[in-house]
């Protein structure tokens, strides 16, 4: 027979954290050896009993979750699971690069939580389904067609491209060009069509590429 | 040749008294000149017919015509340099005058001129120093006008300074309870109802509290979400950059347009709270104007941190608006104006620029201070 999952909750909150325990504990393989309200606390915690897996919240009073992982990961094996409110995946991006093996989100604790116990204690990582979604699509940044760099820009229209690049304004680039600021918007429009975007954001883009501007 | 066209010459640059003087001499002497002649010619004709010898006539009338000269060319520099010390004196009150304006009209509003007598010069002197008068007091009162309302402009700004920081404050503090313990005794809810369903073998009693449970849950999503709207804990936990990129992918779902976000970064450090707040807050009120407004398909959000200043533009392919044309009690209005203070409450600068057909742009600068390069930031020119 197995032995059970040794756990240490932390969590700020005396009221979840009894809940949590209850929760937990009906779970035989399951068996909370501690709890922590802070950071520090956790860390005095984890050395005296060298739970398997903690249980950390993000946002505490003290040290928060995010530095006691950091602190966890360099004084003790135990794997850390977060369970928190932030369901931005900055945060789960965070958590990833301090070495987190799963984060679960308090909106979902009672579905997913002891599953998710389960598998980090087995050396799975566990993440939010829809986080990891999210993550996924922030980190998938589809290289937009890369534009001919030969778009038969004239002089005028690349002068214009640079100033614009640059974070000029219409008025500012017809002063510094002695044009018109109907003429300015006019090249815009061209200058747009003939790179092929819709975006002042491309228009820096293409400036960027092509070395009109320098990053 | 060109000795007498020079004295001409002088003599126009002169005082008009003096000129007046001069010509009437110049008659004078030339009339006394052709008298002298015309009272030779008579004295010839007398002592003729008189039988007197000739050497006798030509001689009295050399020494005649000879004292004449002499006595005319004496007279006529006396009467020269008379005209001029009349002159002069008849044209000092003109000059002091026009000495006064000049000073005048060059800032200095303490000059006056001295009057003699009442004359009619004595009168415009006087007139002239009354008008002075009123000139300095007016300036006095518009300087103190022009001060009192830069003191009002200033403690308008402070007020508008604390209003903001107040509302960041409550924003902040609101949110993080909603977080911290609105959602931590939401959780705990959650958490307790599901392990009484686990203990609970009626059918349904697991069912109602499954709906209990469930309904909690909703409810934990809405206090999060409202968090979040209220002030989202990623702008004070990771930054500014994930915070607009959150907030933008939020809007581009909810409102069905499209959103690219492209941010030029020397320097990774972060910027201070008030720049990021402040940047979030326009964002954020930039894209609310665009939803409401512009019926765009395509928005960029730029955001350029260099090491001075950072510079943040949004901007739109919508049906765009006259800039001058916005009533001051329009929704829109009180927006750009929100957006306009909190730039210029951090010193930057705020442009916008839109018409008919063209789309909106908003244009903003704020100059960065950062430990270190600070003297740089103060030498460099203005943001704009």
């Amino acid at each position: 027979m197995k032995s059970p999952i040794k756990l240490l909750l932390v969590d700020d909150h005396t009221v979840l954290r009894s809940g949590l325990r209850m929760l937990l504990n009906s779970h035989k393989d399951i068996v909370v050896v501690g709890e922590a309200e802070s950071g520090e606390e956790a860390l005095e915690k984890i050395k005296e009993l060298k739970p398997d897996i903690v249980l950390l919240d993000i946002s505490m009073p003290g040290m928060g979750g995010m530095t006691a992982l950091q602190k966890i990961k360099e004084i003790s094996e135990a794997k850390v699971l977060m369970l928190t409110m932030h369901a931005d995946e900055e945060y789960l991006k965070e958590a990833l690069e301090f070495g987190v093996s799963g984060y679960v989100l308090k909106q979902a604790a009672d579905t997913e939580l002891i599953q998710a116990i389960k598998e980090v204690a087995n050396g799975q990582v566990h993440v939010d389904s829809g986080l990891a979604q999210n993550l996924v699509k922030s980190m998938y940044h589809p290289s937009k067609q890369k534009n001919d760099s030969d778009s038969n820009l004239t002089d005028r229209e690349k002068e214009v491209l640079k100033l614009i690049a640059l974070g000029h304004t219409n008025k500012e680039i017809a002063e510094t060009l002695m044009i018109s600021v109907k003429t300015v918007e006019s090249h815009k429009t061209r200058i747009m069509e003939k790179i092929n975007c819709q975006k002042r954001s491309e228009m820096v883009r293409y400036a960027l590429e092509n070395g009109y501007i320098n990053t | 040749m060109r000795r007498p066209l020079k004295i001409l010459m002088s003599i126009n640059s002169n005082p008009f008294a003096v000129k007046v003087v001069i010509t009437v001499i110049a008659f004078a002497a030339v009339s006394c000149f052709i008298v002298m002649l015309e009272l030779t010619r008579h004295f010839r004709e007398v002592m003729t017919s008189l039988n007197i010898p000739k050497e006798i006539i030509d001689s009295s009338i050399a020494v005649f015509s000879q004292q004449l000269v002499i006595t005319t060319v004496i007279l006529t520099i006396i009467g020269v340099n008379g005209a001029l010390l009349v002159a002069y004196f008849v044209t000092k009150p003109i000059r002091d005058l026009a000495e006064a304006s000049k000073k005048i009209a060059q800032g200095d509003l303490s000059a006056r001129v001295t009057t003699w007598g009442h004359d009619e010069l004595a009168k415009l002197g006087q007139t002239f120093n009354q008008m002075a008068d009123s000139i300095e007091k007016f300036t006095a009162e518009r300087e103190a006008l022009v001060k009192e309302l830069m003191r009002n402009e200033q403690t308008r700004q402070e007020l508008l300074k604390k209003v903001i920081t107040a509302q960041e404050d409550e924003r902040i503090r609101i949110s993080r309870e909603l977080h911290d313990e609105t959602g931590q005794s939401l959780t705990s809810l959650i958490i307790g109802l599901k392990l009484l369903e686990d203990e609970i073998n009626d059918p349904k009693q697991v069912q109602a509290i499954s709906e209990l449970r469930n309904l909690a849950s909703t409810t934990l999503k809405e206090v999060h979400r409202l968090a979040v709207e209220l002030r989202p804990t990623v702008l004070d936990d990771i930054g500014l950059i994930p915070a607009i990129e959150r907030f933008n992918q939020t809007y581009a779902r909810n409102y069905n347009i499209d959103i690219d976000f492209h941010v030029q970064q020397k320097n990774k450090e972060r910027l201070s709270g008030e720049v990021e707040t402040a940047l979030y807050r326009i964002v954020q009120e930039g894209l609310t104007n665009i939803v409401k407004y512009a019926k765009a398909k395509n928005v960029s959000v730029l955001l350029d941190i260099r090491d001075t200043c950072v510079k943040l533009i949004v901007e739109d392919d919508g049906v765009g608006f006259d800039v001058e044309k916005v009533g001051y009690a329009e929704d829109r209005h009180l927006g750009i104006a929100g957006m306009k203070e909190r730039t210029l409450l951090l010193n930057g600068s705020f442009t916008i620029e839109s018409s008919p057909g063209q789309g909106t742009t908003i244009y903003v600068c704020i100059p960065l201070q950062r430990s270190g390069i600070n003297e740089i930031a103060n030498q460099a020119p203005p943001c704009g």
